[in-house]
This record gives C-alpha cells, sequence and structure tokens, in this order.
C-alpha cells in the first residue's frame, strides 16, 4: 500500500488538482490575492508548487485547522488587517478540489456578493432530497432545492465578523454561507455548473479526467471509456 | 509528483470516499504519461480503468502543445535554478528518447503484461 497524499496533489489531466485550482483564480482579473490554506505536512509541498508554477496571486500560505470552519477563520484572520483597512472588499471562500469552476463563474459570484452582501454558485438538486426523521421516515424538504458549490463570495468585513462571532459562541458553520446567515444576512444563490464538482470520491477523480479531456479536446471528447472492474 | 518515474508510470495512494464501501478508503491510483489509467480501493478491490484508446489519444492530441510549449518551460527552469539546470540537461537529453518510448508503451499498453 501506498503512503497516502493529499487529494490537492492528484493529478488531473497531467496537472495537480491544486495547480489548476489556483491558476483558474490567477487568470480571474477581478482576483488580487490568494490564501492558500494548508495541512501543516503539506506546507512545503504547496510553496514549492506555487513557487514554480509561478501563482503570483498566491500570496500567504496558511496552516489551517481541526476542521474546514477553523481553516476558513485562520484564512480570514491572514488577511484581518487588509479587511480592516478596506484595502480587501470582498472575499471569496473556495474548495482547493474543486478544479473546474470557470473565471466567469467567478466574476458572476463576486459581482451578485457586491451587489447585495453575499452569494454561493448552486445549481439545482436534479434528485428528490429529503430528510430522515429520528424514526427513520421520510420529511419532505419540498422541490425548490439546491446544492451549494464554491466559490462563495461575502463582503469582507462581513464574513470576518460573523467568523468572530461564530467563535466567539462556538458555532461551527457546514460552510462560509451558514455562518453568514446564522448573523442574518441572506445570501443570494448565483447558477453554477454541473462540472464544478469538489473531488471527493474515486468516481470523482474519473470524473474530473474526463472532464480535464472535454476541456482540453472538446469535439473528440467521450464519454464511456471507464471500465469499472471489480 | 513533479518527477515521472522511469516508463511515464506512476502509482501513488490517496484516500478518497469508496462509493463501495461507503466510506474513506485507501485507493491506489496509476498514471500512465501523467494521464489517469486506472484506480483501486484497497479495502474492498474495486477498481476502475480507462481505456487504453482513450489515453492515447489524449496523449496523441496532447503531444504537438507539449513539444510547442517546451522551450518556454526550459527557459523557466533555467532562470529559477540556472545551476541545477545546467547540471542536468546533458542526462535528460540522453534518456529523452527513452522516456518518450516509455509513455508511448504506457498509454498503449504494452507494458501491462
Amino acid at each position: 500500500m501506498y503512503a497516502p497524499m493529499s487529494k490537492v496533489f492528484l493529478l488531473v489531466g497531467g496537472e495537480t488538482i491544486l495547480e489548476r485550482t489556483l491558476d483558474l483564480f490567477e487568470r480571474t482579473p477581478i482576483i488580487d490575492t490568494v490564501v492558500l490554506v494548508v495541512a501543516e505536512k503539506d506546507r512545503a509541498a504547496c510553496s514549492s508548487l506555487v513557487r514554480s508554477a509561478r501563482l503570483r496571486k498566491t500570496r500567504r500560505i496558511v496552516t489551517g485547522g481541526s476542521s474546514r470552519h477553523e481553516s476558513e477563520y485562520h484564512g480570514l484572520l491572514a488577511i484581518e488587517d487588509q479587511i480592516m483597512s478596506g484595502e480587501i472588499d470582498t472575499v471569496l471562500v473556495h474548495d482547493a478540489v474543486r478544479p473546474f469552476v470557470t473565471p466567469g463563474q467567478i466574476e458572476s459570484v463576486t459581482a451578485e456578493a457586491r451587489r447585495t452582501g453575499a452569494a454561493i454558485l448552486a445549481i439545482p438538486a436534479n434528485e428528490r432530497i429529503v430528510m430522515s426523521a429520528k424514526d427513520g421516515t421520510v420529511v419532505d424538504c419540498g422541490d425548490d432545492l439546491w446544492v451549494a458549490q464554491t466559490p462563495q463570495a461575502f463582503r469582507a468585513a462581513l464574513v470576518l465578523d460573523a467568523h468572530h462571532r461564530a467563535a466567539a459562541d462556538g458555532f461551527v458553520g457546514t460552510d462560509t454561507s451558514a455562518v453568514v446567515e446564522r448573523v442574518g444576512q441572506e445570501v443570494s444563490v448565483v447558477r453554477g455548473a454541473e462540472e464544478n464538482i469538489k473531488i471527493t470520491t474515486s468516481d470523482d477523480l474519473l470524473r474530473a479526467e474526463l472532464i480535464a479531456g472535454q476541456l482540453s479536446h472538446p469535439p473528440h471528447a467521450r464519454l464511456g471509456v471507464l471500465t469499472p472492474r471489480v | 509528483m513533479s518527477e515521472m518515474p522511469i516508463l511515464g508510470v506512476s502509482i501513488v495512494g490517496v484516500v478518497l470516499e469508496c462509493p463501495n464501501c461507503q466510506r474513506e478508503t485507501h485507493h491506489t491510483v496509476h498514471y500512465a504519461a501523467r494521464l489517469l489509467h486506472w484506480l483501486e480501493c484497497e479495502r474492498c478491490g474495486h477498481r476502475w480503468d480507462v481505456s487504453h484508446r482513450w489515453l492515447f489519444d489524449r496523449y496523441l492530441r496532447a503531444f504537438p502543445s507539449r513539444i510547442a510549449s517546451k522551450p518556454v518551460r526550459l527557459a523557466r527552469e533555467a532562470r529559477r535554478e540556472p545551476v541545477a539546470f545546467a547540471l542536468s540537461l546533458p542526462g535528460r537529453l540522453f534518456s529523452k528518447p527513452a522516456r518518450v518510448v516509455g509513455e508511448v508503451g504506457a498509454v498503449t499498453g504494452i507494458l501491462d503484461g
């Protein structure tokens, strides 16, 4: 068995997932600064990747916490001074393992956050979603359900304040949107794309390889080449 | 993963959720010429393969752009680490044909047997 590496260093279409993701933000003109929040054990490898790929916008590499929520907070604290001074007016939070968001989607969600205060990318749930009650029976959640994606964009002072308050109260959000919703901020939904997948499962990794192939060679991309074998 | 091992094949371990086991498990991931070839759950043995035809097709299509971008990539590397670049260049030039043959073998499945 091979010692496991972090998912962000897996190759998709010949490039690491992390390089693909960071490069998207590098190529989005409205983005000025990227703060990369990583596990301590990955810091050196991430620094090396940022240097070798010449990712000039990735100015800070910060060690994350024990949860997604805590890691977000560490990232925000790293730019607190710039937020307080007004140098940074909008903050986007993105999963590194979503390498197929587009610069256009990044710009759309940022524009909406600048207009309303908070916005997330999401896609309509194409299957019925239900809750399971304590007795194991189905509780209907309604029809108009969407699946949240990232990036999630916020006015910088708002999300920093929401995170400070969450820390004071011991609240842990499932995502950044939940943290700002908790302080009464409405969050707008901007339509994302099916391709903006989060690479979590083995199926996701295969799908990511297909999407990468389609992006590099659209007319010739073919599905149905994967053959599950048990 | 920045250095490709000999013959264009690399194998890494990673923790992913396995749809079969319905939990996070160790997986082995096999790349041919930096393209995903197969992956396997170490717990249940479930394995997915990418066809050699698709792999070879992608490899061939990417080849011209790799050649076209090579001078820029070499120049970047030379600027970044000039001494290491100069020292490694003769060996890399000498071994390049073998590495390309290795990549072709990996993506066409010649090496599988």
